[in-house]
């Protein structure tokens, strides 16, 4: 049985105990479907932040002779990593950096070295030093998820780690301040989210 | 290692018998709790393995891996069982690996490491000189089985049932809380111990280790102010001449 947002919504209403209708209506008004559904779709980004569950890649930008930045795809949530490809058959990552390294790199490289982030405006790569030969930049990275509408689409992860993003849900309905805080169901629910983490963590870390 | 075939039918009439009373819970409510534990015995151990098979594309170096297939294990080329190294490796040791093929000039005959990229992408280096039909072969790791009637099968091992039917009670009575649903927190407990004797990798988390009391050697190990006793004795006798 394949499992989609619905079947995620109806799963969450069996176990806070609101009628079971695809998650369409919330009669006890503690919680409201959009609400619900934002709770998964910030539980699915922060997954797949945390654990490179999914790694997307920007088509090549071309970078010219002595530019130093590249715009960063829309939905980017993290840069995994960065490779030049030389117009001359050169291909090299581009390993992370901070500008004081930056400053201090030698000139005359013919590919970028390093690339930095956040200095300058959002979504902007900054890369040192300038190159002096011409060649585009591929950026490997950590998109945002589509966010769940709740009419019947999938989710990115697979349908075999739903669980950890329904226990998420509710980790955060049952925190949230008024008549349905429970911080003990929450706390629990908090427990299998970050077990659900360590375990992907797990199986993505060493050889990535 | 003994197996034994249960149906969704079974399980659900065994959950029913670790509950003295009346169960609480609908029958839809206890397969998906069954289907929740499931789930995460298969995360946590990789209990249903699987393979995969994908064609070997001329000049190709990454992958795509069936939505079913969460995690591989390794990678067969053309009988081969290709070594695993990691992407860093290969930036780091290789890096023109991403324009190379095999049979290039200093590159080897044919594919010889692969690197995760993703939870369900890999690269291949060298990629392959020629378009394989089926010439991949991935083992990884399978999606949990997921019961919807009663007559629905999985394979489970005799020593992993009761710990599955803990973790679903506690999942069926997570939605009442109170006492009811604290009374089934060391079934919890016991099913993470019982994942964690099956997948001893695990312990390498500090959130398994602290879930389950294993953080002790910080504690064991007592602070203390270093030894100056013979410093001030030795400062003494050179002051005191």
């Amino acid at each position: 049985m394949p499992r989609n947002d619905q079947s995620v919504l109806e799963e969450i209403q069996y176990l806070v105990i609101e009628p079971p209708d695809g998650g369409q209506s919330w009669p006890s008004q503690l919680w409201d479907r959009e609400e619900v559904l934002g709770y998964l779709e910030q539980r699915q980004n922060r997954l797949l932040k945390m654990t490179h569950l999914v790694v997307g890649e920007a088509s090549p930008e071309t970078l010219g002779i002595g530019a130093t930045t590249i715009t960063l795809p829309q939905d980017l949530q993290k840069v995994v990593r960065v490779v030049w490809l030389g117009d001359d058959g050169v291909v090299r990552p581009i390993e992370r950096g901070e500008h004081f390294a930056a400053d201090r790199l030698p000139l005359g490289s013919p590919f970028p070295l390093v690339y930095l982030e956040g200095l300058q405006d959002t979504l902007l790569l900054t890369l040192a030093p300038a190159p002096t030969a011409a060649g585009q930049i591929l950026v490997q990275y950590v998109p945002t998820a589509p966010p769940p509408t709740g009419d019947g689409e999938h989710f990115t992860v697979p349908d075999t780690l739903l669980p950890i993003l329904t226990w998420g849900a509710l980790a955060d309905m049952t925190a949230k301040i008024g008549r349905g805080q429970d911080l003990r169901r929450s706390a629990h629910a908090e427990t299998r989210y970050a077990l659900g983490e360590a375990a992907l963590l797990l199986l993505l870390s060493g050889k990535r | 290692m003994a197996y034994t075939t249960k149906t969704l039918g079974d399980l659900q009439h065994l959950l029913a018998m670790k509950w003295e009373d009346t169960p609480f819970w609908t029958p839809e409510e206890a397969r998906l709790a069954v289907n929740d534990a499931l789930a995460w015995w298969g995360l946590l151990t990789g209990s249903w393995p699987q393979r995969a098979t994908l064609n070997a594309a001329i000049g190709e170096h990454e992958y795509a891996l069936p939505g079913t297939l969460l995690w591989r294990t390794r990678v067969i080329f053309q009988g081969t069982v290709l070594e695993i190294s990691s992407r860093a490796d290969l930036d780091r040791g290789q890096p023109t690996w991403m324009g190379e093929t095999a049979g290039d000039v200093g590159v080897p005959a044919a594919p010889l490491v692969w690197a995760p990229i993703s939870l369900q992408s890999i690269a291949i280096w060298p990629a392959p000189a020629a378009t394989v039909i089926n010439g991949l072969v991935v083992d990884g790791l399978g999606d949990a089985p997921i019961l919807s009637e009663d007559a629905d099968t999985v394979d489970l091992e005799e020593g992993w049932i009761s710990h599955l039917l803990g973790m679903a009670l506690c999942t069926a009575a997570w939605k009442e809380g109170g006492p009811r649903f604290a009374s089934t927190l060391p079934l919890f407990q016991a099913f993470i111990g019982a994942a964690v004797e099956q997948n001893g990798q695990l312990t390498s988390s500090q959130v398994f280790r602290s879930l389950l009391g294993l953080d002790t050697r910080r504690g064991e190990v007592a602070t203390r102010g270093a030894d100056t006793s013979t410093f001030q004795q030795t400062i003494g006798q050179v002051l005191g001449g």
